[in-house]
């Protein structure tokens, strides 16, 4: 018992480590930058410089839920899971049309960046010399995220599924993470007789997502996100391992609340909602008794990929 | 051991992967401050002034100041746009009233808005965008740029009212307040460490 305690441990203290590491790269800028850039913003405008971090922030969250269809009927199984999702974005999520505001005349619209273009400001002319400038973003070409997540299986051919991380810098007037997840897939192959062709589950995943605090010490940003999957898998034996490719159909929804103060210390409430609705993954996986390591991609508005390892007694 | 091996390469690998995905990136900021002039009406003439001292150096400091940051950070600032209302006004007849709003610096003055027949109670409780005049802007933006370059500018706002329909008398003084709101944009530079992982 001993050593698969400490494997736990050490993963907990690895997870809870990337975590912190999230918090200090916070901590470095980003995070009031956003907020800043942010408060410039009302409305429509908001929307579409925040719009590609917020599908690829839904994108990711809602990856990784399974590698496998197969699931037991009836055994104990416990994985300790570290999956690490990345979107890379595109040229069409780097900039966006913006209108000005503030009462600037005439009313123009231009192409600007979104959070994750290019760092240059961009100035329009206005009325009798006046000009009005529209931020710039953090010039990202990928948003990854890592989340801890625990397997545990399986009753009836059930397994269930937590992601939980939580952070609170109490010294920053911004970074505070407060993520759950609970999902759980039920085996439909268990159905279809001794030797089913393919593996085949269907399963749910919800999460809450907290991030950041205002200038009113309440929430930034708090995002939902449900994803409703039917997927397939097949194991076939390689050497002392089994590999397993993959495939699965998804529905997803997310939503996101953001609740800041403009620069006139008015406050806004905003809801955005990801662009992702439906998604195709596809993958593969290596299963070796102690462990799993997988490797998907995801089609769908935003495109996903995602890989991690899960220690555990998934060897099944 | 095999996990064990594993654990360790979670352990240090994941959080090595990450500290290694930190890019400094350099961004413009853009942060929309308004400071504002009150004016305070009681006259008894159709035409009238009423200077009001800006001191526009020190509004800078404070929209910076109050979303943490500081003159050295600051890279541009320009005139956005002006507007105006009135805010207390409770008399039994309404006024029209036409004029500019002057802006005075190192001894030159010009029109950075005008108003034209505005009625009084319809400006109640409003904030009304006025079109900029290029010599009035082009002033406050050689202040801004002023204060860029070290100074301390100070502006004088003045409204010259040209007409008031009715004409205001001793008997019948025209009595309201109302406030000039200029937006300026400040632009700073800053740096973000933001993960960039992939």
């Amino acid at each position: 018992m001993l050593a698969p305690f400490r494997t736990f441990r050490a993963l907990m203290v690895g997870c809870a480590l990337s975590v912190c590491l999230a918090g200090a790269a916070g901590a470095g800028g980003a995070d009031s930058a956003v907020k800043d850039q942010v408060s410039l913003y009302t409305g429509s405008n908001a929307v579409g410089y925040l719009q590609p971090l917020v599908n690829a922030f839904g994108a990711t969250l809602n990856s990784s839920f399974s590698y496998s269809a197969y699931i037991p009927t009836s055994s104990f199984h416990v994985s300790l899971e570290v999956p690490v999702m990345g979107v890379i974005f595109g040229d069409k999520d780097r900039t966006f049309n913006a209108t000005t505001e503030s009462g600037f005349q005439p009313s123009t619209s231009a192409t600007v960046p979104t959070v994750v273009g290019d760092g240059n400001s961009v100035t329009v002319p206005g009325n009798g010399g006046a000009a009005y400038s529209f931020p710039g973003g953090l010039d990202l070409h990928s948003f990854g995220l890592l989340v801890p997540q625990l397997r545990i299986s399986s009753i009836a051919g059930t397994e269930a599924l937590v992601r939980w991380a939580a952070y609170d810098d109490k010294g920053s007037d911004f970074w505070k993470l407060d993520l759950f997840g609970i999902g759980a897939r039920h085996s439909i192959s268990q159905y279809m007789g001794e030797q089913p062709l393919l593996d085949l589950a269907v399963g749910a995943l919800w999460q809450s997502f907290k991030v950041g605090k205002n200038d009113r010490g309440g929430d930034f940003s708090k995002t939902d996100a449900l994803l409703l999957q039917v997927q397939a898998s097949k194991r076939a034996p390689l050497g002392f391992m089994t590999f397993e490719p993959y495939a699965g159909l998804s529905w997803e929804k997310l939503s996101t609340d953001l609740d800041y103060d403009d620069t006139n210390g008015d406050p806004v409430h905003l809801k955005i909602d990801g662009q992702n609705d439906m998604r195709f993954t596809f993958g593969a996986g290596l299963n070796f008794v102690a462990g799993q390591l997988w490797a998907d991609y995801s089609l769908a508005n935003t495109d996903t990929f995602s890989f991690g390892l899960a220690l555990g007694n998934v060897g099944r | 051991m095999m996990k064990r091996t594993l654990a360790i390469l979670a352990v240090c690998m994941v959080p090595l992967a990450l500290s290694g995905c930190y890019e400094d990136k350099v961004l413009d900021i853009v942060i929309t401050g308004e400071t504002s002039a009150e004016f305070s009406q009681n006259e008894t003439s159709e035409q009238w002034t009423n200077p009001v001292i800006i001191n526009i150096a020190q509004e800078i400091r404070d929209i910076l100041s109050r979303n943490g940051y500081d003159e050295g950070d600051l890279t541009g600032a320009h005139v956005t746009s002006a507007s105006y209302g009135v805010t207390s006004f409770s008399q039994a007849h309404d006024w029209e009233i036409s004029g500019a709003i002057t802006v005075t610096y190192n001894g030159n003055t010009q029109a950075i808005l005008n108003y034209t027949s505005q009625s009084v109670s319809a400006a109640l409780g409003k904030k009304t965008s006025a079109s900029l005049e290029s010599g009035g802007v082009d002033l406050i933006n050689a202040a801004l740029q002023d204060f860029l370059d070290g100074s301390d500018p100070v502006l004088t706002l003045t409204i010259n009212n040209g007409s008031t329909t009715p004409a205001p008398s001793v008997g019948d003084p025209m009595i309201f307040d109302w406030r000039a709101w200029l937006a300026i944009q400040v632009i700073v530079s800053t740096t973000a460490s933001v993960i960039d992982p992939f």
